[in-house]
């Protein structure tokens, strides 16, 4: 799921580098979204390890409560 | 029965590198109503607030009350135990937020082009945390 946002984040940087291309962005307005590209990426990577930890606890839950089952 | 278990256990330990992302993984705080309103309100307002990006006027004022909305979601989720996931993405879109009122404060105009990215940006960094939140157990 978080691959199509990753590919969004990607076009909105081509469209930054064609805004600063054309001359739409200030120096420091370009540096700063350049940052803030970074920032979107990093929230996208916690996302999805967010995701894995709420996979590995289900599977915890389904484990645990299969132990107890069988004790 | 063991083969069940073998089965449930095999891919756990796949999954899990170390056990302390098992731990935290098994102490991940369950949905959080409060939470995920702050990642849909965060995403509806920015993409509203891209489409007045020509008026710098309003621009202004909704530079304020974004970066206020992402400051709330990043105080509320950054207390709560456990959280780190989630305390993590609120403080890096408060990060994008923050220089908006910054910039709109300053003399110098603020082109329709920055704004737009901008409020792109915050779109996609909460929708991503709305994604990941939108999965955790009920």
């Amino acid at each position: 799921m978080m691959d199509a946002i990753l590919l969004a984040i990607e076009a909105e940087l081509q469209q930054i580098q064609r805004d600063i291309a054309a001359g739409n962005l200030s120096k420091s307005e370009a540096e700063e979204l350049l940052r803030d590209i970074d920032l979107a990426k990093t929230v996208t990577t916690t996302a999805e390890a967010l995701e894995k930890k709420t996979q590995v606890q289900a599977l915890l839950d389904a484990t645990i409560t299969m132990v107890l089952a069988v004790a | 029965m063991r083969r069940i278990l073998l089965f449930l256990f095999v891919p756990l330990l796949v999954g899990c590198g170390t056990v302390q992302q098992a731990w935290e993984s098994y102490w991940l705080p369950p949905f959080d109503n409060r939470e995920y309103t702050y990642a849909v309100e965060l995403r509806t307002m920015s993409e509203f607030m891209a489409g007045q990006c020509q008026d710098a006027k309003i621009s202004a004022e909704n530079a304020t009350v974004i970066h206020r909305k992402a400051q709330e979601f990043h105080n509320y989720a950054r207390e709560l135990q456990n959280n780190r996931d989630v305390a993590a993405m609120a403080a890096s879109i408060k990060e994008i937020t923050v220089t908006l009122p910054e910039r709109y404060a300053r003399s110098e105009p603020v082109s329709p082009a920055y704004c737009r990215s901008k409020y792109s940006l915050i779109t996609l960094a909460s929708t991503g945390a709305q994604q990941a939140m939108a999965r955790k157990k009920r």
